[in-house]
């Protein structure tokens, strides 16, 4: 589904990606570890648009998307979370889904003064589908809260509930279980375990291996921006390179 | 007293949709066009030609809102490119570039002289030439403006511009195409500032490049930072404190030696609730982060 | 030709009063990271300290007035960065710039209330031009460029040399770095704006002298020195300085092409076109603030 090859990325004079290849082939979910700055979100970034390669391509269902701009990746079905979640904090937790749409007619100055009741059908269409995702997430009694109250980790599954919205045939979570606790952590995983199920795909940073573990198919090793290693989550683990990356020798 | 309270109440209609136009931009969007008073001045000096060389007024109304709209669109394009403080900083350019060609561009402008007995408005035949049609004639557009300003803050276009001002990239990362929705707001809040602008010219009857400066900017501003946190009631409301406060200054019976001093004391007043307001609504502030976290 | 080379050298000597602006709010941005519109009231400021010591009753020579300007604008500086900038330290760039903006029109009219909008100059008897070759210099040209490279050479030797000038140049370049490194940043912005404040009074001097004083002086040198800090790369000293020369050229080299009306919009076309094509400056490497 998802090609990348030969992908370079530089800051400065530093490589923050180099050379990298990857693919996600048929597995369902993917992941992607190494070390703190091997390069992991510069690659999402790369991948979702915010950044430009230097060079090498990005496929994704066999189309190029290195060069398109951000929405445009999007819409052609990749979502992604942030490290740091980021959520719409003014907007209420409903709004944060609403607006997770493609073709909302409610976004175009001419059908929103005149096609006052497409407009209308469009929003309730939605609002029960996004009602379904946040009970999914158990947030669906705070709807009408702005999302700036929630708590670090009620904005993880807000922002994984708006990605769902855009309905995306492939999800990049990047550190969905960093900093939140085991309840949540477990909630978090049977809820990608359920949309595998689906025929959700997914690529996965994490530095927490029993995430990876219970979660991946196959799994990426990077270190200074670049693929040193890959194979099945559980022979990767013992691997020696990998061992070498993150503990030194 | 009762004509003096309409012409507070006209200037009032003048400056609101001038206000609210930066309150969808700043306070909705998040962008600190700095150089607001570009279009208010565009469709001033349009409206204003165009009359005197014999253009009914409703067809020099939406002539000129058409060229402040083209004008937005232009520089847009490369400016909107450009995020924070030196998007304000570089529509503040254009806004003193647009000054500096009103007042040498004296073939067209007649320069620092202005622009004086521009005609009054008429709509389809009915003369607008006293205070009370003048409230009722601009209170009418300002009405219908407010209505769609409303309208558009409530709406999913309005529920995009408050997701770029809270955070633009994620705005991109739900597929929105944000360029084109900040340029929809530029254009909508350069629309309102147009209005004001061809009512200010029609209103005063007389115009010149000192009507357009950076202090008519500040003074929208100062209206947006005091009344934006409460939306669009809170800006209107917010312009009514302002304009009333400088327009009643201007009528107290005060000494000539002292008179002079009202403007500039005026503008002190101003710059210091202007950083009264900021130290105290730190916190609270529309706009929050415009960086990529790295990682 | 001796209009061209007349021209040149009267860019030069703007120019060398533009780069003291520039380097003074180039280290602000690089050390506070916002835009301080209120640096040309600083500089305006300047100008009238020096003609109020200037003009009776006291009527001091030109340069302890001077001396007494860069003491009252520095005072100024701090007291803004006390009562404003300091309870904002960790507010987004463009609260600081809205503020820097309400400080701005505060002072400005409020030098309108006391002064008047009137142009006004400084006492100087006017004085025949001193002819070299084709161009003529007056004296108070000969000492403005004097002057200005003075202040230049001892910003260059209390940033080379001191260690409070080495901590500014720490901070400036990585403010990040320079608190993991245990440098003192609320020290450092107080000597940053020490520096700034008496780089502006020094400029708004000379500029005064050169020129004239008005209330509303400060925007346009503002402006210009904006310009000279893109040029030169924000947070660059160096290219800021180097920034205000070419700014003060292409406006004086400028207006024998353009009409002379346009001679304060060149600044704000340099401004948009370099944020446009060169965000990171033509002059520096990029220093990291956007």
């Amino acid at each position: 589904m998802l090609r990348v090859e030969n992908l370079s990325k530089r800051f400065g004079g530093v490589w923050a990606v180099r050379d990298c290849s990857l693919q996600t082939k048929d597995w369902h979910a993917v992941g992607v570890i190494g070390p703190n700055g091997s390069g992991k979100t510069t690659l999402f970034h790369l991948i979702t648009g915010f950044y430009t390669p230097d060079s090498g391509k990005i496929f994704f269902k066999g189309e190029e998307i290195q060069a398109l701009p951000t929405h445009q990746i999007v819409r052609a079905g990749i979502g992604r979370t942030f490290q740091l979640s980021r959520v719409f904090e003014s907007l209420s937790l409903l709004d944060n889904l609403l607006i997770a749409r493609r073709d909302i007619p409610g976004e175009k100055v001419i059908a929103l003064f005149t096609r006052w009741g497409k407009v209308r059908e469009s929003e309730e269409v939605a609002t029960s589908r996004a009602f379904a995702y946040l009970n999914l997430m158990g947030l669906g009694e705070k709807a009408k809260e702005p999302a700036g109250n929630l708590s670090y980790g009620q904005r993880k599954l807000l922002e994984l509930a708006r990605t769902l919205m855009l309905d995306p045939s492939l999800i990049l979570l990047d550190e969905p279980a960093a900093g939140i606790n085991p309840t949540l952590t477990r909630k978090i995983i049977s809820v990608i375990q359920s949309l595998k199920k689906e025929g959700k795909r997914f690529l996965i940073i994490e530095h927490n291996m029993d995430v990876i573990i219970s979660l991946c198919d196959w799994v990426y090793v990077l270190d200074a921006g670049a693929v040193i290693a890959s194979g099945p989550p559980g022979i990767i683990r013992s691997d020696p390179a990998v061992l070498e990356a993150y503990f030194g020798k | 007293m009762t004509n003096y309270l309409l012409h507070i109440l006209i200037v009032c209609e003048i400056i609101i949709p001038f206000a609210l136009g930066l309150q969808l931009e700043i306070g909705e969007t998040g962008l600190y066009n700095f150089g607001h008073v570009a279009f208010f001045g565009i469709s001033a000096y349009a409206s204003a030609l165009l009359t005197t060389h014999g253009i009914p007024f409703m067809g020099a109304l939406f002539a000129s809102l058409a060229l402040a709209g083209l004008f937005a669109w232009g520089v847009g394009y490369p400016i909107l490119r450009l995020r924070g403080d030196y998007f304000g900083l570089a529509m503040l350019g254009f806004a003193e570039i647009m000054r500096k060609i009103f007042l040498n561009e004296s073939w067209l402008t007649r320069g620092p002289m202005g622009i004086p007995g521009i005609p009054r408005p008429s709509f389809f035949g009915v003369p607008i030439h006293t205070l009370p049609r003048f409230a009722i004639f601009y209170g009418l557009f300002v009405i219908a403006a407010a209505f769609a300003v409303y309208h558009v803050t409530r709406s999913p276009l309005g529920r995009v511009f408050h997701a770029i001002r809270d955070d633009e990239y994620s705005a991109s990362a739900v597929g929105k195409d944000t360029f084109r929705f900040r340029r929809t707001s530029l254009l909508m809040g350069t629309l309102l500032a147009a209005l004001g602008g061809v009512f200010w010219a029609h209103y005063i009857t007389f115009i010149s490049p000192s009507d357009f400066t950076l202090n008519e900017t500040i003074l929208a501003l100062l209206i947006v930072v005091i009344g934006g946190r409460w939306g669009m009631a809170g800006t209107i409301l917010a312009t009514f404190f302002v304009i009333g406060f400088q327009e009643g200054l201007r009528f107290l019976p005060l000494p000539e030696s002292f008179g002079r001093l009202i403007a500039p004391m005026q503008q002190m007043f101003f710059g210091l609730v202007l950083v009264l307001i900021v130290l105290k609504r730190e916190k609270s502030w529309f706009h929050k982060g415009d960086r990529l976290a790295q990682g | 030709m001796s209009l061209f080379l007349q021209s040149l050298l009267d860019g030069l000597i703007a120019g060398s009063i533009y780069a003291l602006f520039a380097v003074g709010l180039t280290l602000i941005y690089g050390t506070l990271h916002f835009i301080n519109f209120a640096h040309g009231e600083l500089i305006m400021a300047g100008a009238y300290f020096a003609y109020l010591f200037m003009m009776p009753p006291l009527h001091l020579s030109p340069f302890i007035s001077g001396g007494c300007a860069i003491v009252g604008v520095v005072c100024l500086a701090l007291l803004m960065d006390r009562s404003v900038f300091s309870p904002l330290r960790n507010a987004n760039s463009l609260l600081l710039l809205i503020a820097s903006l309400g400080i701005s029109l505060f002072f400005q009219n409020l030098a309108q209330v006391i002064w008047g909008a009137e142009i006004r100059t400084f006492p100087f008897p006017l004085e025949r031009g001193i002819s070299l070759g084709p161009v003529v210099i007056t004296p108070v040209q000969a000492w403005i460029l004097i002057i200005a490279a003075g202040a230049i050479f001892l910003l260059y030797l209390f940033l080379k040399f001191t260690r409070a000038g080495k901590a500014i140049r720490s901070v400036s370049d990585n403010p990040r770095l320079a608190k993991t490194f245990g440098v003192e940043t609320e020290r450092v912005i107080r000597f940053v704006w020490i520096v700034a404040a008496s780089l502006a009074a020094v400029g708004g001097v000379l500029y005064a002298a050169d020129t004239n004083l008005e209330p509303h002086m400060g925007t346009i040198n503002l402006v210009r020195a904006f310009a000279a800090v893109l040029l030169g790369g924000v947070g660059n000293v160096w290219g800021a300085l180097i920034g205000g020369i070419v700014i003060g050229l292409s406006e004086n080299l400028g207006v024998l092409i353009l009409p002379i009306g346009y001679k304060d919009a060149i600044a704000f076309c340099v401004i948009i076109l370099l944020l446009l094509f060169r965000p990171e400056g033509i002059l520096g490497v990029r220093w990291g603030v956007r």
